[in-house]
């Protein structure tokens, strides 16, 4: 069953005679590759290189990405009908905003420390959703099928942003860690002596640039042929 | 009045209002219903967010041997806006001092750092009290820390004025 059936004489994208803004897609989704791979936009750059940094930031980053994404899919599947014709596309960014701004609100009650490091990056997750082709076609979609997208959309990403951070918080602290402890982040081992940084370039933006470059070279050496363009 | 013939006036009513001001209509109540319940759930849990950052603070402060606690945080409504904007102002346990916690910008992310202020208004410690202060403090630049220094003691004085 599809969670929105057009009434009758009205298109999936609104009221009667507007240009219906939901169509049915005839490419599948890719997240590396083509001009709709929501990698590509400003802020999914922005959130992986600000989010990679540290591995505690990465988990957090994942699990705001699911929550954002998954109940952001219910809430404008369920809410579509009565979703306004024009400026739907701006309801379903603050739709995805206030359900990310609830998430902040749960780890600045558990972990307030860690909470006022990570809000810019917890901020930028909505723009990440919302430059995704996904949200704003659900209704044409399967509820099933809409939440298995959003989960591997939200999942791929939030996986690659911990990878990077893998590579990223030893190299440049010595340390990996996770969220918790009276710091707001645990480490699970450190160099010790806060002197020994063996690669700090790797802490900062231009660090996580040139891994980005290094992983975005691979990518185009071993993807598959039919997604070269 | 039965519930049938508001149900009916109430559609009479609304197929009189034009299109274009239903639809701005229906979309000012989605944008003002989505910054109520958004504005209400933090607003609401205030008094419960500053008690438990008073709680970290206070465990990071035991951890570091500091010889002082923190006692509760200063409303933010009737102070300047501008000053709350620095961090989140806190009184000090058996002190005419007062600390602030604050972020401080660094490569991209924010690190959290307490400020202590003396009577005089001078800033006497920083502490980096989160563990990504802990790591990128020492890398921050002297001038960073400066800058946000400035900026709080001179809210400092504009909280101070407005005391009775």
């Amino acid at each position: 069953m599809s969670l929105f059936s057009p009434q009758d004489g009205e298109s999936p994208g609104g009221s009667v005679g507007e240009t219906p803004d939901v169509s049915p897609r005839k490419t599948p989704f890719h997240l590396f590759s083509g001009v709709h791979a929501p990698l590509l936009t400003l802020s999914g750059i922005g959130l992986l290189i600000m989010a990679s940094s540290r591995t505690a930031y990465a988990i957090l980053v994942l699990a705001a990405l699911l929550w954002v994404y998954l109940l952001s899919v219910l809430a404008v599947g369920f809410s579509w009908p009565i979703l306004p014709g024009r400026g739907r596309g701006m309801v379903i960014i603050l739709i995805s905003t206030v359900l990310d701004s609830l998430f902040l609100l749960i780890v600045s009650l558990s972990n307030p420390l860690l909470a006022m490091e990570i809000t810019l990056l917890i901020l930028l997750v909505p723009v990440y959703a919302a430059s995704s082709e996904l949200i704003p076609r659900v209704a044409s979609l399967h509820m099933k099928e809409a939440l298995g997208r959003a989960f591997s959309e939200a999942f791929v990403f939030g996986l690659l942003i911990f990878a990077l951070a893998l590579i990223r918080e030893p190299l440049a602290y010595g340390s990996l860690s996770v969220p918790g402890g009276p710091l707001g982040i645990r480490e699970l081992f450190s160099s010790g002596d806060g002197e020994f940084f063996p690669v700090r370039i790797a802490g900062s933006a231009a660090g996580a640039f040139l891994l980005l470059g290094y992983g975005i070279a691979c990518f185009r050496r071993f993807r598959p042929p039919e997604e070269r363009l | 009045m039965t519930a049938a013939l508001v149900k009916e006036r109430i559609a009479n009513f609304l197929a009189h209002i034009p299109p274009g001001v239903r639809r701005a209509g229906l979309l000012a109540i989605w944008v003002g219903g989505l910054f109520l319940i958004a504005g209400l759930f933090w607003h609401l849990t205030q008094p419960a967010r500053n008690q438990v950052m008073v709680q970290s603070v206070n465990e990071v402060l035991a951890l570091s041997g500091a010889n002082f606690r923190l006692d509760s945080a200063y409303p933010s409504w009737g102070q300047n806006g501008r000053v709350m904007q620095t961090g989140t102002w806190f009184s000090i346990s058996n002190s005419e001092a007062r600390a602030v916690v604050f972020p401080v910008m660094s490569s991209g992310i924010l690190t959290v750092v307490l400020a202590v202020i003396n009577r005089e208004g001078v800033i006497e410690t920083l502490i980096p009290i989160s563990g990504g202060a802990v790591k990128a403090g020492e890398r921050l630049p002297p001038e960073t820390f400066a800058l946000y220094a400035s900026r709080i003691e001179s809210g400092n004085a504009l909280v101070r004025r407005g005391e009775p």
